[in-house]
Parts: C-alpha cells; sequence; structure tokens
C-alpha cells in the first residue's frame, strides 16, 4: 500500500508538471471560459429580450413554456430544465448552469482526454525498453500498472478541476455572479464524478496501450474508441426518440379564449389577475393535457435512463441533468401538472436519483481496473 | 483502422435518417408543455402558451436528421442529436487525422521520397492533391449515401436535395481545411503522435472556443454600442471600428462559419422569401455571405498548404 502510494504520488507530480498537462489546463480553461462567457452573454440576452414579465409583474420571469424536440424524452428533460435555467431573468443556478450547458461537450472531450493521456502509458514503455527495468524492481507488476493510472488520472482530475474553477470564478468575478453552498457542493459532487469518468478513460487507454504495444497502433485504435462512442451515442439517441404519435394532442384554442388573450396582449394583464369563469373549461383542458404529458415522460424517462448504461457519455450527461440544476427535487418535476406536489431541491435527493449512474461508473472502472491487471499480468517483454 | 473510421463516418448519417424514420421521430411543429414555474401567475402562463403554438420548426421536416431544432448551437453549445452538430465534430478529427497520415511514416520512405528528381515543394503538393482527391470521394459518397436514403425514405424534393447537395459542398470545404491542418501539422513536427495531439488543440480552438469568443464579443458589442449600430444599419454600412471588423473576421473561422452557413441553407429552403441572415454585411444576400464563407475556407486551405509546403521544403530524410 505505502508503495504504491509513494509511486502514484511520483507519477501524479511527474505529470502534474509536465507539458502536456500545461497543455491540457489550457485547452481547459479556454474551453469552460470561452463556453461560460458564451452562454453568459446568451443569459444576460434572453432576460433582456421579449421574454421579460408580462406587464404590471414583478421581473422575476421563468418562461414556462417551452417545446418538446427530436430525441429522447431524457434529452427533452435535460434541455427543459437547461431552458429553465437560460430564461430565468434572475439568473438561476448561478455557476451551475454554466457547467451545466457545457457538459455534453465535456462528456466527449474528456472520453479524448483520458484516452490520449494514457494511449502510450504502457506501449511507450515497452517501445523504449523501459519496462524491463521497471518489470525487474522488486514491486509488483499489478501496484506498477495501477499507481501509474492512480497517478495520471489524478493529475488530470487536478488540472481539470482546477481549470473549471478557475473559469468559473473569472465569469463569477466578471459578472458578480455569487455562489451559494449548495451550488458549491454541488459543483465539488460533480467534479469527483468527473475525476471518475476519467478515471475510466484512462484504464482504457492503459489496457488498448497494453494490448495494442505499440503507441502508433494504440493510437489509432483510441480515435476509433472515440468515433464509435460518438456514433454510438447518437445512434443511440435516434432510436429513443419520441414518437410524435405517442403523445397528447395539445387542445385546440377556442376563439373566445384566443380573443381573451389578444385583449391582454393590447391592454397588459387585468388588475385582478384572475380569468374570467368562461375561461375555465379550456384551463382544466389544458390542466388535463399537462397532466398527460408529465405522466408519459415521466414513464418513458424511467424506462429510458437504463440506455444511458450503454453509454459513457450519457451516463455522465444524466448525472450532471441531475446534479447541476438547483430548482427541483426531482428533474421531472420541470413538467407542470396541477397534481404536482412542490419540494424544494436537495443535494441529498439529487444524488439518491443518481445513485444508479454513479454505482454503474465505479463498477465499469472496477471492471476496467481487473482488465488491466489480468493484462500486466501476462505482460510479456 | 482509417478504413473503419472512414466507414462508421459515411455510415452514419443513413442510419440516423432511417433511424430516425423508423422511430417516427418529431419532425415537425414540436408539441408544447408547460413548465413548473410557480412564480408565474397561472394566466400568464397559459397566455405565454399560446404565443409559442405558432412557432413552427426553423427547417424543412424531410432533412430533421440534419437539423435538431430551430436553435443554432455553436462552439461549446453542443446538440447531440443532429447530423450538422455531430459533423461539426467528427469531420474536423476524422479529416484531420487523415490530412495527418498523408505524407510518409517512416525514414526509409522519406529517404526514397527524397532521392527521386523531384523538389521537395512539388512532392508536398502532389501529396496535397491526393488529399484533395480523397476529401472528394469521402464527400461523394457521403452525399449519395445521405441522399439515397433520405430518397428512401422522404421521397424525391429537387428543393431538399439541392439543399443536401450544397450541406455536402460546404462539409467539403470544411472537411478540407482540417484535412490540409493535419498534413501542414505533420509537415511541421517531427513526431507524428505529436502533430496529431496539436491537431486535436487546434480542432478544440477552433471549433468551439473562436466560435464563443465570437458570440460573446458580438453580443457584447451589439449591447455596448446600440447607437452605432442603429446608425450604420440606417446608412446601409458597417460601423467603422476594428473591433467590429474583427468580430467579423472571426465569423468566417471554420467552426463559427460552417454552423451559421449551415442553418442559413436549411432556413432558407423553407423560407426562401424571408431575408434573415444576422450575419451578412448590408445589402448582401443569404446565398452571397454563403459565397463568402466558401472563398475563405479555400483560402484558409490553401494557406495551410503553403506553410506545410514551407516546412516540407526544410525537412530532412532523417525526420
Amino acid at each position: 500500500m505505502t508503495t504504491m502510494a509513494r509511486l502514484t504520488g511520483h507519477v501524479f507530480r511527474k505529470r502534474l508538471f509536465s507539458w502536456r498537462n500545461a497543455a491540457f489546463l489550457l485547452v481547459v480553461i479556454g474551453l469552460l471560459l470561452a463556453g461560460a462567457l458564451d452562454q453568459l452573454a446568451s443569459w444576460q440576452r434572453l432576460s433582456t429580450s421579449g421574454l421579460a414579465a408580462p406587464s404590471g409583474e414583478e421581473a422575476t420571469f421563468v418562461s414556462p413554456v417551452s417545446s418538446l424536440y427530436p430525441g429522447s424524452g431524457r434529452l427533452n428533460v435535460w434541455d427543459a430544465v437547461t431552458g429553465t435555467l437560460r430564461l430565468s431573468g434572475e439568473m438561476l443556478g448561478g455557476p451551475l448552469f454554466l457547467l451545466r450547458a457545457m457538459t455534453p461537450l465535456l462528456a466527449f472531450f474528456l472520453l479524448l482526454a483520458g484516452l490520449l493521456c494514457a494511449y502510450d502509458m504502457v506501449s511507450r514503455d515497452l517501445e523504449t525498453r523501459l519496462m524491463d527495468s521497471l518489470l525487474g524492481l522488486p514491486v509488483d507488476r499489478r501496484v506498477l500498472g495501477l499507481s501509474k493510472a492512480f497517478g495520471e488520472t489524478l493529475a488530470l482530475v487536478m488540472t481539470l478541476a482546477a481549470g473549471c474553477m478557475a473559469a468559473l470564478i473569472a465569469v463569477s468575478t466578471i459578472n458578480g455572479l455569487g455562489w451559494t453552498l449548495q451550488q458549491l457542493a454541488r459543483t465539488f459532487v460533480f467534479l469527483v464524478i468527473l475525476g471518475a469518468y476519467c478515471f475510466l478513460f484512462v484504464l482504457l487507454g492503459m489496457w488498448i496501450s497494453a494490448t495494442a504495444r505499440s503507441s502508433q497502433k494504440a493510437l489509432w485504435i483510441c480515435s476509433a474508441v472515440f468515433v464509435l462512442a460518438l456514433a454510438a451515442h447518437v445512434i443511440t439517441e435516434s432510436m429513443i426518440s419520441i414518437d410524435r404519435a405517442n403523445l397528447p394532442e395539445v387542445p385546440d384554442l377556442p376563439r373566445e379564449v384566443f380573443q381573451y388573450f389578444e385583449d391582454i396582449r393590447i391592454k397588459g394583464f387585468p388588475e385582478s389577475g384572475v380569468a374570467p369563469p368562461e375561461m375555465e373549461p379550456y384551463f382544466a383542458e389544458l390542466d388535463a393535457y399537462s397532466t398527460e404529458l408529465a405522466s408519459y415522460m415521466r414513464s418513458r424517462y424511467r424506462n429510458e435512463r437504463w440506455w444511458s448504461f450503454l453509454s459513457p457519455p450519457g451516463l455522465l450527461i444524466e448525472v450532471s441533468g441531475v446534479l447541476l440544476q438547483d430548482q427541483y427535487y426531482d428533474v421531472l418535476d420541470v413538467f407542470y401538472s396541477p397534481e404536482l406536489e412542490r419540494r424544494p431541491a436537495s443535494l441529498g435527493a439529487s444524488l439518491r436519483q443518481s445513485v444508479p449512474e454513479i454505482v454503474w461508473l465505479g463498477l465499469l472502472c472496477l471492471a476496467l481496473m481487473a482488465l488491466n491487471i489480468r493484462t500486466l499480468i501476462r505482460l510479456e517483454v | 483502422m482509417l478504413v473503419l473510421l472512414v466507414l462508421v463516418f459515411v455510415s452514419l448519417g443513413p442510419t440516423m435518417v432511417v433511424v430516425r424514420h423508423v422511430t417516427g421521430a418529431i419532425t415537425q411543429d414540436p408539441p408544447l408543455f408547460l413548465r413548473y414555474a410557480p412564480e408565474v401567475p397561472a394566466l400568464a402562463g397559459y397566455g405565454t402558451f399560446l404565443d409559442w403554438k405558432q412557432i413552427p420548426m426553423l427547417f424543412p421536416p424531410e432533412v430533421s436528421s440534419f437539423f435538431y431544432d430551430g436553435e443554432l448551437r455553436e462552439g461549446t453549445g453542443f446538440g447531440l442529436n443532429g447530423l450538422n452538430e455531430i459533423y461539426r465534430v467528427l469531420v474536423a478529427l476524422l479529416m484531420m487525422l487523415i490530412g495527418a497520415n498523408v505524407l510518409p511514416q517512416t525514414r526509409a520512405l522519406y529517404g526514397t521520397l527524397f532521392a527521386l528528381p523531384t523538389r521537395k515543394g512539388t512532392l508536398f503538393l502532389l501529396h496535397a492533391a491526393t488529399l484533395a482527391v480523397v476529401c472528394i470521394l469521402l464527400f461523394g459518397l457521403t452525399f449519395i449515401l445521405n441522399a439515397a436514403a433520405i430518397a428512401l425514405t422522404k421521397g424525391y424534393d429537387p428543393d431538399i436535395f439541392g439543399l443536401v447537395f450544397n450541406i455536402h459542398v460546404l462539409l467539403l470545404l470544411y472537411g478540407g481545411f482540417f484535412a490540409y491542418l493535419g498534413l501542414a501539422f505533420a509537415a511541421l513536427f517531427r513526431q507524428r503522435n505529436v502533430a496529431l495531439l496539436a491537431g486535436v488543440a487546434a480542432i478544440v480552438l477552433v471549433i468551439t472556443i473562436l466560435p464563443n469568443v465570437q458570440n460573446a464579443m458580438y453580443f457584447t458589442y451589439i449591447t455596448e454600442h446600440k447607437h452605432e449600430m442603429r446608425l450604420a444599419k440606417l446608412q446601409g454600412s458597417i460601423p467603422d471600428d476594428p473591433v467590429y471588423r474583427t468580430i467579423q473576421a472571426l465569423s468566417l473561422a471554420p467552426g463559427t462559419a460552417y454552423t451559421r452557413s449551415i442553418a442559413l441553407m436549411g432556413y432558407d429552403v423553407k423560407y426562401p422569401r424571408s431575408p434573415y441572415c444576422p450575419d451578412c454585411n448590408p445589402g448582401e444576400t443569404r446565398w452571397q455571405y454563403l459565397n463568402r464563407v466558401r472563398v475563405a475556407l479555400a483560402a484558409m486551405s490553401f494557406g495551410l498548404m503553403a506553410l506545410g509546403t514551407a516546412a516540407f521544403s526544410r525537412k530532412e530524410a532523417s525526420g
């Protein structure tokens, strides 16, 4: 154990201060800073645009309407929550929103970064014959291999966390955006999960490196893994996209209701803020529609979430959807239903909701660790 | 391995088109839903619901596999179920990989090559020409397969086929830029792995960071210079300001230009009479803007080719 800790520390320090890591840090900061600034610009633009508060109301407005799009129910839930944060007049979600909006890209970028960090981890030592000396040391080769993977991942994750925090703090400072304790805790938990996600791909890259035995070949295989992961994710998303035929029909709009809202548009909202009784049947229909749609989305989301187990990027996006928001107790609450009981968001509830994905990520890491140990034991020099 | 990557790439489009068709995915007039927003009075919520009901999809339903929705996602904004957004990343990576592998990879091959009685610059240009042929063949094949899948599932429509063709012409130019980037880096760097990693970093910069920087600069500029912008619009000119010119130049960077052009093409088929074109100069039509983008992409590829030629001319057989 002590040897492993020492070796991990050695690899960690070596990697942390390497040129490759410096380049990675620059790319992470550049990526997150550019993305966060862009999201901030769009956030401010939308909050001051036509989606302003209705006349006479306080300017705390969250656009209550959204559209379903081609794609899975899961993706629609993710988009609806992101839309709620983006269209909020008071920048709901704070820094969580900025990180959340970047997650689909980060999911693939970190996949590539993890693979690129590890593609020559074993093969380079084989090519330079350093492996002969390393295996001659009085250290178990499993300890040697895993220490390398741990050290490499720690350096990658520390750099990633530093880059994320630097970019988020810079944007928050520029814009005077505050952090709540819950937002900070959620960001921290998500960074830990990002660490596990990176570890998964470092282990995969290391296994490819040990199996291919040539850095050039391993680099090609890692590129193929990236392209296949992207293609598999996209095709799976298309396969489980919502079928229009299964959705409830939007209720028809009676002429008098249309006229009523046209008058509101021209004259502003009535003082009482209460609709006349003749509107009630239409509102009841809308409530029934919302309830039916919310119930459909709930059942769809629960069935579909298991698909994300096939794709690690899908897994990360799913976890980000639940963790990187502080508005909903259950993300499915984003679909309005008059029967919905509104509960305050809590980190505990979000973590409970993400347990299957986090456990699966852990199991994948363990499986790859076992695979690496097996390959290292059988490695011939 | 490269063949496998190419096969995955060319089959992605037809697979998406067929899967979308089989699953009966939403392709037009998306249904609406009410979000839980307790701070908004129910009446206001229903009022907005009525407003939004009239918003149709921005793009023709036949090409729903290409266009995810009406929202333009560029830079770090990344959707996962529209082909144009997937191509944005995949084409860049694949073409850079192809470009970086066109040049010989061993010292022995370089030795043989440099022993030929041909100038190094000419040799490089021959490789560049081969790469151009590879690009044309690859995107030609992609076009044929994508168009065939659309014809089989949606039927033949000349407007849609014109759109699909133009998308692939743009893809060819966009992919060509990254292919020449890979080729130039392979000539510049001694080690192939370093060239590939530098290529990945350049792709991240070009397709994610630059578009976001341009976007953030543009919106900050129009917020802070409302008066100048309005005046310039009235005069039919562009603001005489180096910052604004930089923003305009950045809009022609491959990542930005690709996303905006492809979205404009789809929009043009559905709304041919609409003058909507946020990146056009005063008096410029959508197609004039698209031609400007094509010329800019071709010019940048030539620039990379020149850089590669200069680097290759100094290369020694030892690497």
